[in-house]
């Protein structure tokens, strides 16, 4: 599979849960596809309109196909920036994943899988009354065929890696 | 006579109630499992939301169950426990039980319409505005009357006071570790409960004794905090481990009950007329969510007939959701029969109903090998739990319409109605009012109104029920029955509220008994001239 069919499955699989826009721009950089969902959480008493309370979460999903993987286009201040552009800690904010999906078009190094392994970031807001903010990172090494992540991107991860299987 | 018999009586009517007569209903209403529910053909993943029998039981009876149906029964038991009993299982079966069942089938074949939907697609602003007062109101007094009924529970039994304090920690941090890791439900799950039984042996060494006002205090400020803060935080997590608590108590005392079979201590029958009034009507206003209650035909209506995947889950939802709610009923009446009357009074006197059906659990427990005064904070701190779910939700519901009254939702909030549309502030003044209102001990005079309410709304439903039902061409008269005798309780109920607030010059009471007097004659007339099934109709499926 090459990464332009990969990216058509990812496409697919997103399409019914999330608002796609293709070629988008985030914090100053380029992006093939992004992705937004958002599921509203609520509990209301009799009728709709009487809503004792309410939670939103929300995912941004950010796939680019590369030729190489580079471990410092995740930068501390990249990623605060695009938490600051995508993420709105609004009264009803639960939690905000920003997923990074990285094609990569060659085989990744062990010292990427190591650094992609690695790479953690968390943001609270109003010491969690607001909600909090995590990052997912998925890199797809075409070549051979495999998903790597980082920590959070672990729950995900079969969903990206039954895509290499179809 | 041994409580284990009584038990087992009850549940063996509730089973054979469940699979014959409501099935009997199934077949007369014209449940077809062929038909498709709102939840599919609606589906939006929103509100029409398909959900598995089990789950959607799990979520409906959590939902319906709460504190009322241990503290009526308990409270009722002062006319005996004969009368309490038959009114449990009968009323359970032949009215409560086809309520909830009768609210969600017919909700579904309206296309998952709620009565109150119905209400509010159709009354004006100003109808609207008076109803908001009159919710409003009964809010303030359900906070206040449980806060009075847990801060007795806290006084007399301190041990389920500390319990309870760590219970809420014990939640917050449930609900953060469940949220920031990986770890599984499950293993979560195990986990709070263990640590929940360690929250109980903490409060058997350290109780936190404080006056009954303290108390008040600290549930205002609790109840504030819990209602302004994300759900996610306290609310659910602590909703989850109660449902532990509420499972817990139905098995360990069913088992308690069965291995010790502890003598019923209470006479059958007392007397027609106690210090709550006269059996009729008031045994029925008292004992409502074990019976039955109007408020579950907004549950009904309201969200499970929206989740409902096939017309037949009706019978194990609506039917046998009730009736687990019964079981429940009656193992609060056997904890309230089997003291002795001398201690009973005593009880209820030093920490009202809470400490009473408490003291019953502990020696169901003890059957068991749990010690009796680890039982009792078990007890307290479950009907508190629960009593502290109702008082945030309610708390919720009173801010929710305070906001709205000021500030409809297409509107922008600006100088006074800023200030009363806000949201910290909306709740302050909710919290207050009940925290007067409670201080004051009035509630205890106005909650004979809200209990005729409540019945009235069941009546109403019932009502709604056999109108429609005649409307297809289907003998009602299952449904005029106890239509009628709920009617016949409501009013009466509210004649003597009215006397009795006009004697002690409470005239603002006895007018609101005497409006709700009328509003509920003057509907019962309006839909009398539809009750007799139309002959014409013959009873076509989807209708």
């Amino acid at each position: 599979m090459n990464s332009k069919e990969y990216f058509k499955k990812i496409d697919e699989m997103l399409y019914h849960y999330f608002d796609l826009t293709l070629k988008k721009e985030i914090a100053g950089r380029s992006f093939d596809l992004y992705g937004f969902c958002r599921l509203d959480n609520e509990r209301y008493v009799a009728t709709r309109s009487v809503k004792i309370w309410e939670f939103i979460d929300y995912e941004h999903v950010l796939v680019r196909i590369t030729g190489e993987f580079n471990i410092d286009f995740y930068s501390q201040e990249f990623i605060d920036e695009v938490v600051a552009e995508l993420v709105d800690a609004h009264p009803n904010h639960h939690q905000s994943y920003i997923t990074f999906v990285n094609i990569v078009e060659s085989q990744l190094r062990p010292e990427d899988i190591q650094a992609i392994k690695g790479l953690k970031y968390s943001k609270t807001f109003r010491l969690g009354l607001r909600g909090w903010c995590d990052l997912r990172l998925i890199v797809v090494d075409i070549p051979r065929s495999q998903i790597y992540t980082n920590k959070a991107g672990k729950e995900v991860a079969e969903s990206y890696e039954s895509l290499l299987e179809l | 006579m041994g409580s284990m018999w009584l038990i087992l009586i009850s549940v063996a009517c509730f089973l054979v109630a469940y699979m014959t007569y409501a099935k009997r209903l199934e077949e007369k209403w014209g449940v077809d499992k062929n038909q498709i529910t709102p939840a599919h053909s609606k589906e939006d993943g929103i509100d029409y939301v398909p959900a598995k029998k089990p789950i959607l039981l799990g979520h409906h009876f959590a939902s319906i169950a709460g504190a009322a149906p241990i503290i009526g029964p308990v409270t009722a038991a002062q006319f005996g426990w004969l009368p309490v009993f038959l009114w449990i299982i009968i009323g359970g079966i032949f009215i409560g039980a086809v309520h909830d069942m009768g609210s969600i089938f017919s909700s579904i074949r309206h296309g998952g319409r709620s009565i109150a939907q119905v209400i509010d697609a159709n009354i004006g602003r100003s109808g609207k505005q008076l109803f908001s007062i009159f919710a409003w109101l009964t809010l303030v007094l359900i906070i206040a009357a449980f806060m009075n009924v847990t801060a007795g529970a806290f006084v007399s039994t301190p041990e389920a006071a500390t319990a309870s304090i760590l219970f809420i920690g014990l939640a917050l941090v449930f609900g953060i570790v469940r949220q920031r890791t990986n770890l599984s439900l499950p293993l979560l799950s195990i986990i709070g409960i263990a640590l929940l039984a360690i929250c109980i042996a903490i409060g058997v060494n350290f109780p936190i004794s404080l006056s009954a006002t303290a108390w008040m205090w600290i549930f205002v400020g609790y109840i504030f905090v819990a209602s302004v803060t994300p759900v996610w935080i306290l609310l659910q997590p602590r909703d989850y481990l109660n449902s532990f608590l509420l499972y817990g108590i139905l098995i360990f005392s069913f088992i308690g009950i069965i291995v010790g079979n502890p003598t019923i201590e209470l006479a059958g029958f007392t007397s027609f007329q106690t210090e709550l009034g006269y059996l009729f009507p008031i045994l029925f206003v008292t004992v409502a969510c074990g019976a039955i209650s109007g408020f579950h035909s907004l549950v009904s209506s309201g969200t499970t007939s929206k989740q409902l995947d096939k017309e037949e889950d009706t019978r194990a939802i609506g039917y046998g959701g009730m009736l687990i709610e019964c079981v429940l009923a009656i193992i609060a009446l056997l904890a309230a029969a089997v003291i002795t009357g001398g201690e009973a009074s005593a009880l209820l006197a030093e920490g009202g109903p809470v400490l009473l059906f408490a003291t019953g659990v502990g020696s169901f427990l003890a059957n068991i090998g749990i010690p009796a005064a680890i039982g009792v904070i078990f007890g307290s701190l479950t009907v508190a739990a629960f009593a502290m779910t109702t008082l945030d939700t309610a708390t919720r519901l009173g801010r929710f319409i305070f906001q709205e009254y000021f500030v409809p939702e297409d509107e922008e909030a600006e100088g006074f109605a800023g200030v009363m549309g806000n949201m910290y502030f909306a709740t302050f003044v909710t919290v207050i009012s009940s925290a007067a209102l409670g201080l004051s001990g009035a509630w205890a005079d106005i909650w004979p109104i809200f209990g005729s309410a409540n019945q009235m709304l069941a009546a109403l439903a019932l009502l709604s029920l056999a109108v429609w039902l005649a409307s297809r061409g289907i003998k009602n008269t299952h449904i005029i029955i106890p239509m009628v005798f709920m009617f016949a309780v409501t009013l009466t109920a509210l004649v003597f509220v009215a006397r009795d607030n006009f004697l002690a010059a409470n005239y603002i009471l006895a007018i609101l008994a005497v409006i709700l007097f009328i509003m509920a004659v003057v509907l019962a007339r309006m839909a009398f001239g539809f009750l007799a099934p139309e002959d014409d109709k013959a009873v076509e499926p989807g209708n």
